[in-house]
Formats: C-alpha cells, sequence, structure tokens
C-alpha cells in the first residue's frame, strides 16, 4: 500500500503509454497453471505498518486531542471492566501453553487440511467440528497477542480457543528466533498471518487469492478493526491488560467484519485499491459536489462525500487532506452493512486508519432519499456540530431535489452500470480498468457467461491470477498475455493505469492487442461520466 | 453549543441502556407506530418529534460499550432519560446502574429519569420475569432523588412491549407531561397525530353529503 500510496500522488502522466501501443512483445507469454511460488515476498511494501506513524496538521492535532479526550474521562470502557472482570482473567501468561495442548491443537488445524477425518457421533456437534466448517473456502481468526480469540468468520470464538492458541504459538515460536511468521502453504491450503502489536490476524484459505492478496486483504480486516476502536483505544487496552477480551468491545461490529471479508470475495476494488464511481454526467457530478461545498461551509468538515450502491457518487473534502481509498472502502463497508441508518439521521464515531488511527472523526449520516438508495456522509472533527451538520444536510437535500440531481443519481443506479456491448469490441468478455492516479476503476456488468455464482466466483479467481502475476514481487511484469482453457486473460500496467481483460479462448495475441487498444480509446471519450478526474475542495 | 441556539429543542430525552435490549425498536413504535426488529444502532439515531408547540429532540443511542465516549454529547443537558432494561436479563438492569446512571451527570439538574422494562410481551410466553416490579419501582424513585416525584402521577417505572405497542405512547407522554405540559387547547392539538389510518371507515363523507342537502 505504501506503493499506491505513492502512485496515487503521481501526476497523469503523459497519454503516449497508450497511443504508442501497437505491438509489442508481451514479455511473458504462458499457459503455465497457477505453478506459483510463493518466495521472496515484499512483507513490508505490501502492509505498511505505519499507524502509529504522526500525521501532522491542524485536523490531525483535533482527531487527537478527542482521542485524550477519552482518556480524561473516567468511565472510559476499560476501566469500568477492570470492576467486572473474572478470576479467569487474571495475569497469567496465555502464550505458555502446556504441549497437551499443543498437541491436541495441532491435531485440529491438521483437521482444516483433512476433512475427511471421520466426524464422531456427539450428542451436540460444534459447528466447528463439522465438515462444512473446514471445507470453507476463507477462514479468517484475529486474535490477541496473548492468544485470546476475538474473532472468527466462521463458527464461535469459545470453540476455536485451542486452535487459536497454537497460533498465538506459532507467532511466538518463530518471534523467539527474532523472525516473523509470513505464511505456510499445506497442500491447496495457505496459512497467512499478520502480526500486529496487538492482534494477530489469520487467514487460512485454499481460495484463488496468493499470499500476498490475502496479506492485503488481512490487513483491511485490521484496520476495520481501528475504524471502529482506533489504535490508540487498541494499545491503551492491551497495554493496561494484555489478557483483554477484546470482544467486549467488538460487539455489534463483527458484522462489519464479516461484510467486509464478503464484499473482498466478489468485489474487485478492495484488491485493487480504488474505488468504483457512479458512472454520471460529469456536469450532473459538479453540480452535487457545488452544491455541497456551497452548502456545507461549516469550520472543521473534513469531507463530505455521496454514496449510491457502494459507488462514490461524489467526494468534497478539506484542502490538504485526502481521504485513502482503503479509508474509502471502509466507508462504503459501514454503510453497506448497516440498515441502522436508514431509520435516522446518526451520528457516530469513526477512525480511519489510514488518515489517522490516533482518533475518531465524527460522521453524521443520513439517506437523501426515501427509498434510502443515496447516503450522504458529512465527516468533522468537531464531535458538538451534529446540529450544525443536519441543517447543512437538509440545505444540501433540498438544493439536489429541485436541481433534479437525486432524480438523475437515481437513473444512474437503476440503469445499473453498463454492458460490455457498449465498448463496441467483439471478444472482449470483462475488463476492469484502473486509473492509478484517481484510484478509482471501472468495470462493466457481469453478463454470460459469468451469470451464475460459480462462474462469477471464477472469474473473480482468474482476476486474482492475472493480478498476482502481474504484481508479484519476486517479478514484477508490465504486460501478461495467458491463454486458459476457458479463456484468454490480458493484463496490462502502466504507470496510468492498469488494465486487466477477459476474452474468449479462441482470440489470438493480435486480435486481443488491438481489442485492448481499441478499449483505452473507448475508456478515454467515457472518462469524464465513469471516474471523478479530481475532487472538489472546500 | 451555537448548534442548539440554532435548532433548539425544546427538550431533549435521550434513551440508554445496554445492548439489544430493544431500544430503537421502541423509539420505533412510538414515532412510526409499528413494531421491526432492529439492526443494531451504529452510534446514536436522531429523531425529531413535536409535541403541541414544542420541538423534542430523541437521541437513541447505541448500546455498545465502546460508543460510551460519545455519551457525553448527547447527554449534556437532557431534560429526560429513558433507561431501558431488558425484563428477562438480570444484567441488563445492573447495567443501568453500573453504566448509565454515570453518564446523565451531564444532564439537566432536574432531568427526570424513567426506567423502562422492555419486552414485556416475551414474559407472556415461556421466559421468566428477572427484575420484579418492587425492585424496579424502588430503584425508579432512588434515582429521581433530585426532583419531587410525589407531583408524578405515578412512579416513573413502566413495564412496555413494543411489539405489541403497550405502554410505549405512555412513556413519552408521562415524560413530556411532566417536563413540557401542554394546556387544554394544546392538547386537542397534540392528539391529532397527524397520521392517517387507510383502514380505518371514514366517516366523513358521509357528513358532507348531509350538508350538501
Amino acid at each position: 500500500m505504501a506503493e499506491r500510496k505513492k502512485e496515487a500522488d503521481h501526476l497523469p502522466t503523459s497519454e503516449s503509454d497508450q497511443d504508442d501501443f501497437i505491438e509489442p512483445d508481451p514479455p511473458v507469454v504462458t499457459n503455465q497453471a497457477v505453478a506459483d511460488t510463493f518466495v521472496n515476498i515484499d512483507y513490508e511494501d505490501l502492509v505498511n505498518p505505519d499507524y502509529d506513524s504522526h500525521p501532522s496538521g491542524y485536523i490531525h492535532e483535533i482527531v487527537r486531542q478527542g482521542s485524550h479526550d477519552d482518556d480524561d474521562e473516567p468511565r472510559v470502557a476499560v476501566s469500568s471492566v477492570s470492576d467486572v472482570s473474572t478470576g479467569e482473567e487474571s495475569s497469567e501468561d496465555h502464550t505458555e501453553i502446556s504441549t497437551k495442548e499443543i498437541s491436541q491443537a495441532l491435531d485440529e488445524v491438521s483437521k482444516l487440511q483433512h476433512p475427511e477425518v471421520s466426524l464422531e457421533d456427539e450428542e451436540e456437534i460444534d459447528e466447528v467440528d463439522t465438515q462444512e466448517w473446514r471445507q470453507r473456502k476463507k477462514h479468517v481468526f484475529i486474535l490477541s497477542q496473548a492468544g485470546k480469540p476475538v474473532y472468527t468468520r466462521f463458527g464461535n470464538e469459545d470453540k476455536l480457543v485451542t486452535v487459536m492458541g497454537v497460533m498465538s504459538a506459532l507467532v511466538s515460536f518463530v518471534q523467539d528466533s527474532k523472525d516473523l511468521v509470513r505464511f505456510m502453504v499445506a497442500g491447496d491450503h495457505k496459512f497467512v498471518f499478520l502480526v500486529r502489536e496487538h492482534l494477530i490476524l489469520v487467514c487460512v484459505s485454499h481460495g484463488a487469492e496468493s499470499s500476498q492478496q490475502i496479506l492485503l486483504h488481512l490487513s483491511y480486516v485490521y484496520n476495520q478493526i481501528l475504524s471502529v476502536l482506533t489504535f490508540s483505544t487498541l494499545h491503551r487496552i492491551f497495554k493496561q491488560r494484555r489478557n483483554y477480551d477484546l470482544r467486549r468491545l467488538l460487539t455489534g461490529a463483527e458484522k462489519f467484519l464479516d461484510n467486509l471479508l464478503n464484499m473482498m470475495d466478489t468485489e474487485p476494488g478492495m484488491l485493487l485499491g480504488a474505488v468504483r464511481c457512479l458512472p454520471l454526467d460529469s456536469q450532473v457530478r459538479d453540480n452535487i459536489a457545488q452544491t455541497i461545498v456551497q452548502n456545507a461551509k461549516v469550520k472543521d468538515l473534513v469531507f463530505a462525500l455521496i454514496l449510491a450502491n457502494n459507488q462514490l457518487v461524489t467526494l468534497v473534502r478539506m484542502k490538504k487532506y485526502f481521504l485513502h481509498p482503503m479509508d474509502l472502502h471502509l466507508i462504503i463497508n459501514l454503510v453497506n452493512a448497516s440498515e441502522s441508518f436508514k431509520a435516522a439521521e446518526s451520528w457516530t464515531p469513526i477512525c480511519l486508519p489510514k488518515f489517522d488511527s490516533s482518533g475518531f472523526l465524527q460522521a453524521h449520516i443520513s439517506y437523501l432519499d426515501d427509498r434510502c438508495e443515496t447516503c450522504l456522509l458529512l465527516l468533522s472533527v468537531d464531535r458538538e456540530s451534529f446540529f450544525i451538520l443536519s441543517e447543512c444536510r437538509n440545505k444540501i437535500k433540498e438544493r439536489l431535489v429541485k436541481y433534479n440531481a437525486l432524480k438523475a443519481i437515481s437513473d444512474s443506479l437503476m440503469k445499473t452500470s453498463y454492458s460490455i456491448q457498449q465498448c463496441g469490441i467483439s471478444d472482449l468478455r470483462h475488463f476492469l480498468y484502473k486509473s492509478r492516479h484517481m484510484a478509482q476503476f471501472t468495470s462493466p456488468e457481469l453478463e454470460a457467461p459469468y451469470l451464475s455464482e460459480t462462474e462469477q466466483e471464477r472469474l473473480c479467481g482468474l482476476y486474482f491470477y492475472l493480478h498476482h502475476r502481474i504484481h508479484t514481487s519476486a517479478r514484477p511484469l508490465k504486460i501478461l498475455y495467458t491463454v486458459g482453457p476457458h479463456e484468454t486473460l490480458l493484463g496490462w500496467v502502466t504507470q496510468s493505469f492498469e488494465l486487466y481483460a477477459v476474452f474468449g479462448p479462441l482470440v489470438t495475441k493480435v486480435a486481443a492487442i488491438q481489442a485492448i487498444n481499441k478499449l483505452l480509446r473507448w475508456v478515454k471519450r467515457e472518462e469524464d461520466r465513469l471516474f471523478i478526474p479530481n475532487h472538489v475542495t472546500f | 453549543m451555537m448548534a442548539e441556539t440554532k435548532r433548539k429543542a425544546d427538550l431533549k430525552v435521550i434513551i440508554l441502556g445496554d445492548y439489544n435490549v430493544g431500544k430503537t425498536s421502541f423509539v420505533c413504535r412510538y414515532i412510526d407506530g409499528t413494531f421491526q426488529t432492529k439492526e443494531p444502532t451504529i452510534g446514536a439515531a436522531f429523531f425529531l418529534k413535536q409535541w403541541g408547540p414544542y420541538n423534542i429532540a430523541v437521541w437513541d443511542t447505541a448500546g455498545d460499550e465502546r460508543y460510551t465516549g460519545l455519551s457525553n454529547f448527547y447527554c449534556r443537558n437532557a431534560g429526560a432519560a429513558i433507561l431501558a432494561f431488558d425484563m428477562t436479563s438480570v444484567s441488563s438492569f445492573e447495567s443501568l446502574w453500573a453504566r448509565f446512571i454515570p453518564l446523565l451527570d451531564s444532564a439537566l439538574e432536574n432531568c427526570i429519569k424513567v426506567v423502562v422494562g422492555m419486552k414485556l410481551d416475551l414474559l407472556d410466553s415461556d421466559r421468566t420475569r428477572e427484575i420484579t416490579i418492587e425492585e424496579a419501582t424502588k430503584f425508579s424513585r432512588e434515582i429521581n432523588s433530585n426532583i419531587d416525584i410525589s407531583h408524578l402521577p405515578k412512579d416513573p417505572y413502566f413495564e412496555t412491549s413494543s411489539l405489541k405497542g403497550s405502554n410505549v405512547t405512555e412513556v413519552f407522554e408521562y415524560i413530556f407531561n411532566h417536563c413540557v405540559p401542554l394546556t387544554d387547547a394544546e392538547k386537542r392539538v397534540a392528539g391529532n397525530t397527524g397520521i392517517v389510518d387507510l383502514s380505518k371507515p371514514v366517516n366523513d363523507g358521509a357528513k358532507d353529503k348531509k350538508k350538501c342537502c
């Protein structure tokens, strides 16, 4: 992500990249199947642990001030918890697990790889003992450094105490030799570890993602937790009590983690580090942005954005402050995962880890239309500004109704996105196009043959594969043309864009290259509608 | 603070209580007149209610512990607090005292605290009552030592069911009558809820006809 950050700073490079491309020699032409090696992954580059870095600036000072206020309050969660602690949560160190426990738990881990292990007929079978649980494609576990379960994607954490104990033992065993466990491969399963200051995140997957991509997913999950708690809170809690049961503070937030993981299985946005924009006439979009600027001139309002069906309609930001795509995904996830904003105007704290992991922003969240499709979020550092923002929201809504902008948004939503046929390129089945400097991407609707769920999953797997082959740090590629049994893939990365295209299996290399040149011209023509070239500032 | 002068509500009512006791369902039963099982609230939700000439601000808060830091904002200057607990859960009753009463330090000095037992309908079926009426009533008297409860029509304790709609409106009217009492003329206006019930037979049409003749 450090890499992405840098990219985002890049100015749009000349279009020569696109025009010069007649018929290059693809550096690698291969039919090779997924014979991947998982060596030499640049771990630090992928998941940049810059959370305790202290961004400076006026807004950040307020954010941090806010989190200090929390410290001063006498009844912050932690202190109240210590009154209720049970004897079980004593100071004993949970990383010290007896040998018996380890062998027992290793058995359970091995069950993950050997689903054929027969079930004992017990009266009550825990979910975690079932075949179904073991065969899940992608497990995600979160545990504290002390080995206490925090979250599991499937099943009940309480039943996984031993498995998580083993995970924590593995991590500390490798840490003992001043090293870091990154991943293990066992058969077609990958065990990927993300070790953070207070939390250990583990993913066990037999899906199509590479370990690097899983690592990215795990760092999203970690950021989701920070988004709910802030790093300061997390740090404070575990500094006071290593054995703290974090689930207490995450009650009700599991659905954000669940939803995020489900979104990552099907949405390419997080893999690409880019958001999808709602296709809109650039003039309409400008109008919407200007309406927000004019009616939300409020001190300390940092970001104002409108989302519709997980797509960005517009974003207005304070000068000098940027919204990282990762943070934007967390905001989208927040809105996507909760129905509760539909009932009334809401006022909730949210931490944007890339923006500032040490404190909360306050979000005023409301839907602008009766059908609850268009969601307005106003993010401020002033905890008291609810009523001011609520007034802004009413003015914005009034103007947007008057200018027919809300109707334009719902019309665009009705039309869904666009069909691949609109690009007018035969043989092309589907594509992802990411504008690197805008951190936005576009893709057509999924059409036949990608209508069934399994086919969609397979398509997603193809993109995972293509993305991985191009971005693997062992040998990063610029262009990859690869023929598979069911489709031909072409990936192309330049300084200004990333393109992943899926063709029918019989397309020739020449035809594919002509097709993507045509596609690039089409995207260029539609750019104003599909992307937001720059975000308006207050 | 500037905000409060801009859109000044005449009364601020705040609903506090543990996670999953049914606070949002309770508010929605009152505001919309329907019962829906609600998704957990995120942060806090704001409702504005007209009561005669008065604007009543209702804050429905999330029960999760991590939002405790935010409570200072909506507890400040609250004129009334609804302390909700689940009658089938002792711990939700205990948290009122342990977690939520202290938050009300920043409320108005004469803030009325109404203790509300939720999920009365569950008691009819197989679930057992965990908190007795006496216990809850005693508690409700104790926490209201700041005001003279002898002037109140009854103890500030209610048992309600958002599912069936029993006692929900009563709680709010009890509060409003105490904090912002209406004159008789205002009451008549307030009685008109502004909701048109389509399923109700309308007699007005018949009357109009008579007038014509």
